[in-house]
């Protein structure tokens, strides 16, 4: 062979050698790209954002509850390097504020994954991402066979209902678990409730970083809507403070309180004495959960004499400077159904009647009501219906049937509140009538959510003149009456007083009353109506003018020091 | 006239590196806030300039100029390399990942080694056609004596990428290359054995004098291993449960997974997003198969065999009239050698069958010290082409 020859001969072989090589590599990549290798990651992942539920904020925009996300660590103790187990447990201790011994004990129990911290709120969860990549630097946890390293894992738990002011505007404000609940919690949920989870899904880099292209799928996170109240939290936590104290002064079992604007319905106050705290209910706080506002029906007595007033004038059935016969305070009315006065008078008028609150006269102008006209009545001011507040499981009450209504004795116990059930809206929203030129106005707690502001259906059922009339004679009752202990210098304050005895199984019992008082209070801006209930004072004082009457004042002078009343000076 | 396939092939494979350079890299880009354009703009800069040196070159007269050029990069490459640790260049040599390979001159990262390596294979062909092709050695002795100048100026180069470029990559590369060259000399076969056994012991001393470099040989004999039929693996019984494949392969070898045959989309890889490192240079093929597949993959190693298929063609046509032809047709083949052996280390090495990294695929791979260089040797190819018989 020439050197020419053997020169091609080499080179031929030379090159063959190459398309070997090369062939092997793509075999090989051939193989590779049609078998999955077992060490095989996917670059796709997902997120799950979890939507929270909506904040309720008073008026004077404090956040009443809100939810909080919570966050967990797990760990997989089996990859923690044990040269370095002591630096994890001392650097983890540090930065989540927990015992060592927590730590040491939880991950000793097992070698597969363990939750080492429940319920870390946000701040310390920040922490501990970045404490994460401290151990990646510090090469704290050892990679698996497949090469892939299981750090921290830091989760989202379902966020937790957080009510910073504990028990304030409880029972009202509620509660909601496991799809029970109470209060406003409950009658919102389908507005606070979160909407929808946020959802990621999409390739990644090396640093977890989703890339937005167009195979990634987005859902955005939808959070509850916020719920904006009426309640003025300061005045709210005013009230409640006194009602505590008045409370315990007349050994009630409880003491109730509403607050309403006059012309608007809006609930800007409604208080109980008997409270909880939403983020740990106890056994003893069972029977505090009910709202007695509207889950406590009684019957009212005194109180509902300006209904029956206002029912007669409507009729055209009584002047009220007629003069009935007040049978010295004590009137055989039917055989086995004597009616009392407190105090005894010859004979009243209508007005006086109302001042000195005489069941007597009641009775009798009662009486001249038609069972129909009596009935409608009391239907058309809201008894035996829901009020429309924006409150769950409302009790209606009772009134008498069309047919019980035919018996006199019926009627002349409804004139002056005994014989039907009320609960304590109710009697505030048929009173706001005469504060409010004869409309009706639902009360409401909720001014707005989702930007939408609460619609308060409003209806005429007494005229401006027949309103201002009963309205002036409330007056006389705080001016001269049962009612003076309420009187302030300075605003238009008038209302009425009822003390009502408690009956258990048809029997009314010796020294169980109920003491309430619906009033107004009003100054040149602003009209209040306020309803004021003492249920059960003990035996010393159970009349309303020591009881119920001073929860109103107190009430009143609360709004006068916070500004939201003006003595009128030249009064 | 000289080549014109070579000039197409070479502009082929740069035009796909340049669509690669844009989307590959976009994860380093992001992260140092660079531009998009960033390594595209660089890319095609180099790319240029190399296509301009390669027509200039062509275009000169072999016997005047191969000579000047050879001893300029030998000469040039070698006093760089070894002034690169001395206070002498040191200033403008960054230590980057533990070892000075590159030279900073204005904005640009030069590699000398590379540059030295042209030079190199210079110098084995016009060193070969005078000490080992005239003669015919009779004793094994004589041919030693004759080889063994060799061994010196290869040791001193080893020692110097070694230790302080701490290279093993491109002195293994450097010693193949000489092995090749050698083939084509008169050197008996006894004598070649002799010298591969010393390379081999040489070089095992290398390998386990780093421990990470003895790691790679392990992870690509399990590699290797782990290809052989099943019976033969049973009978080895090895407990392989110890060994551990580097990160850097299992990612190339899930993005040519995840690539399959037609690949995801140019674009459209997810593994170049920060799994594999240096997928712009060293793993370019793995980021490659990602996106077009090992369709993709089989159309650019087709182009390269095609490349190096054509300098052989040259080295194989050039008739031996003077001296200067056996250079010209030695120092040919070295070039082919120099492509070939670089493409088949790093394919092998981004699928765990080669325990090295750090050679780049040419003219694909971004880095503008080894395409300037590859074109000066292609340009000189082309230049030497002239003289070839080529119909």
């Amino acid at each position: 062979m020439s050197d020419n020859q053997t020169h091609t001969l080499k080179i031929g072989i030379l090159y063959a050698l190459f398309l070997f090589v090369i062939l092997i590599f793509l075999i090989r990549v051939l193989y590779i790209s049609l078998h999955k290798p077992n060490y095989f990651t996917s670059t796709i992942i997902s997120h799950t954002n979890l939507a929270i539920r909506g904040k309720i904020i008073s008026h004077d925009n404090f956040v009443i509850a809100k939810n909080e996300k919570m966050y967990s660590v797990a760990v997989y103790p089996r990859y923690i390097n044990p040269d370095k187990k002591e630096l994890f447990i001392n650097l983890l201790s540090i930065y989540s504020n927990t015992p060592r011994s927590t730590i040491k004990h939880l991950i000793n129990t097992s070698k597969n994954r363990v939750i080492l911290l429940k319920h870390i709120p946000y701040e310390i969860q920040k922490n501990l991402v970045y404490l994460s990549s401290v151990f990646a630097i510090k090469k704290v946890f050892l990679p698996t066979s497949k090469g892939i390293i299981y750090g921290l894992d830091i989760f989202e738990e379902n966020s937790k209902r957080v009510t910073p002011f504990k028990d304030r505007l409880e029972p009202i404000l509620g509660y909601m678990r496991n799809n029970q609940g109470m209060g406003l919690e409950r009658y919102y949920n389908e507005i606070l409730k979160p909407k929808q989870n946020g959802f990621i899904r999409g390739y990644r880099d090396v640093r977890n970083h989703i890339i937005y292209d167009n195979t990634v799928v987005i859902k955005p996170r939808i959070d509850g809507d916020d719920l904006r109240l009426n309640i003025n939290l300061l005045l709210q936590g005013k009230i409640e403070n006194m009602l505590d104290t008045l409370k315990t002064q007349l050994k009630a079992k409880e003491v109730l309180t509403v607050v309403m604007k006059s012309e608007t319905g809006e609930v800007i106050a409604m208080a109980s004495s008997n409270r909880y705290n939403p983020m740990h209910i106890t056994q003893k706080d069972i029977s505090h959960l009910k709202i007695s506002h509207i889950q406590y029906t009684y019957e009212p007595g005194s109180v509902m004499k300006p209904i029956t007033l206002s029912l007669l004038l409507k009729h055209h059935k009584v002047n009220i400077y007629e003069v009935l016969n007040a049978h010295n305070g004590v009137f055989y009315f039917k055989p086995r159904f004597t009616i009392y006065d407190d105090d005894s008078f010859k004979w009243l008028n209508v007005i006086n009647a109302m001042i000195h609150s005489s069941n007597i006269v009641f009775a009798q102008l009662g009486l001249r009501l038609t069972p129909k006209e009596f009935r409608e009545g009391l239907l058309e001011f809201g008894f035996n219906q829901k009020s429309q507040i924006d409150l769950p499981y409302e009790y209606k009450g009772l009134i008498f049937s069309p047919k019980e209504f035919l018996s006199e004795i019926h009627r002349a116990s409804n004139s002056f509140g005994y014989g039907l059930r009320v609960n304590l809206i109710q009697l505030l929203k048929a009173y706001n009538v005469f504060n409010n030129n004869g409309i009706m106005i639902d009360p409401k707690i909720v001014s707005k959510y989702a930007n939408t502001p609460l619609m308060h259906t409003t209806k005429r059922i007494l005229s401006a003149a027949n309103a201002q009339t009963v309205l002036n004679i409330l007056r006389q009752v705080v001016l001269k009456g049962t009612g003076v202990a309420a009187n302030i210098d300075g605003l238009f304050i008038a209302g009425k007083t009822g003390t009502a005895k408690i009956s258990k199984n048809g029997k009314y019992i010796k020294g169980l009353y109920n003491s309430s008082f619906i009033g107004f209070a009003n100054d040149d801006t602003h009209k209040y109506t306020i309803a004021t209930l003492v249920i059960q004072p003990d035996k010393k004082h159970f009349f309303a003018s020591q009881t119920a009457v001073v929860g109103f004042r107190n009430i009143v002078n609360i709004m006068l020091d916070m500004g939201l009343l003006k003595r009128h000076l030249t009064q | 006239m000289a080549d014109k396939w070579i000039y197409v092939i070479v502009s082929v494979l740069m035009a796909i590196g340049l669509v690669f350079a844009y989307s590959l890299p976009i994860y380093l880009e992001n992260r140092f806030g660079w531009s998009e354009w960033h390594f595209f703009i660089r890319f095609l800069v180099f790319s240029i300039l190399s296509l301009v040196i390669m027509y200039l070159l062509s275009q000169c007269n072999p016997d005047k100029c191969i000579g000047k050029i050879g001893w300029f990069l030998l000469i040039v490459g070698a006093v760089v390399i070894v002034l690169m640790p001395t206070p002498v260049l040191s200033g403008i040599c960054p230590v980057i990942k533990g070892a000075r390979r590159w030279i900073r001159v204005f904005g640009f990262s030069i590699a000398p080694v590379e540059f030295f390596k042209v030079g190199l294979i210079y110098f084995f062909a016009w060193s070969f056609s005078r000490k080992l092709l005239p003669q015919n050695f009779t004793t094994l002795k004589d041919e030693l004596l004759a080889i063994f100048p060799y061994l010196g100026v290869l040791g001193i180069t080893a020692i110097y990428v070694v230790i302080f470029q701490s290279d093993l990559g491109e002195t293994l590369l450097i010693l193949m290359i000489f092995f090749v060259m050698l083939i084509f000399t008169k050197v008996s076969p006894k004598t070649f054995g002799v010298l591969m056994i010393a390379a081999i012991v040489v070089f095992i001393v290398g390998i386990t004098q780093k421990s990470y470099r003895l790691e790679r040989v392990k992870s690509a004999l399990y590699n290797i291993y782990l290809l052989l039929p099943k019976p033969i693996r049973e009978w080895f019984s090895l407990d392989i449960s110890t060994v551990d494949i580097s990160y850097q392969i299992r990612q190339s070898i899930n993005a040519i997974h995840n690539g399959g045959l037609l690949g995801v989309g140019i674009g459209n890889g997810s593994f170049k997003l920060g799994f594999l490192s240096d997928v712009h240079t060293d793993f370019v093929l793995a980021g490659i198969a990602e996106e077009i597949g090992f369709v993709g993959v089989f159309a650019v190693l087709l182009l390269i065999a095609a490349l190096i298929w054509r300098i052989l063609k040259i080295a194989n046509r050039i008739e031996i009239k003077t001296h200067n032809d056996n250079i010209y047709k030695l120092f040919t083949v070295g070039v082919a050698i120099l492509i070939g052996l670089e493409t088949l280390l790093n394919i092998m090495g981004i699928i765990g069958l080669f325990p090295l990294k750090g050679l780049p695929i040419p003219f694909i791979s971004y880095g503008g010290s080894s395409m300037l260089a590859f074109s000066i040797a292609i340009g000189m190819v082309l230049m030497i082409s002239k003289k070839a018989k080529m119909n």
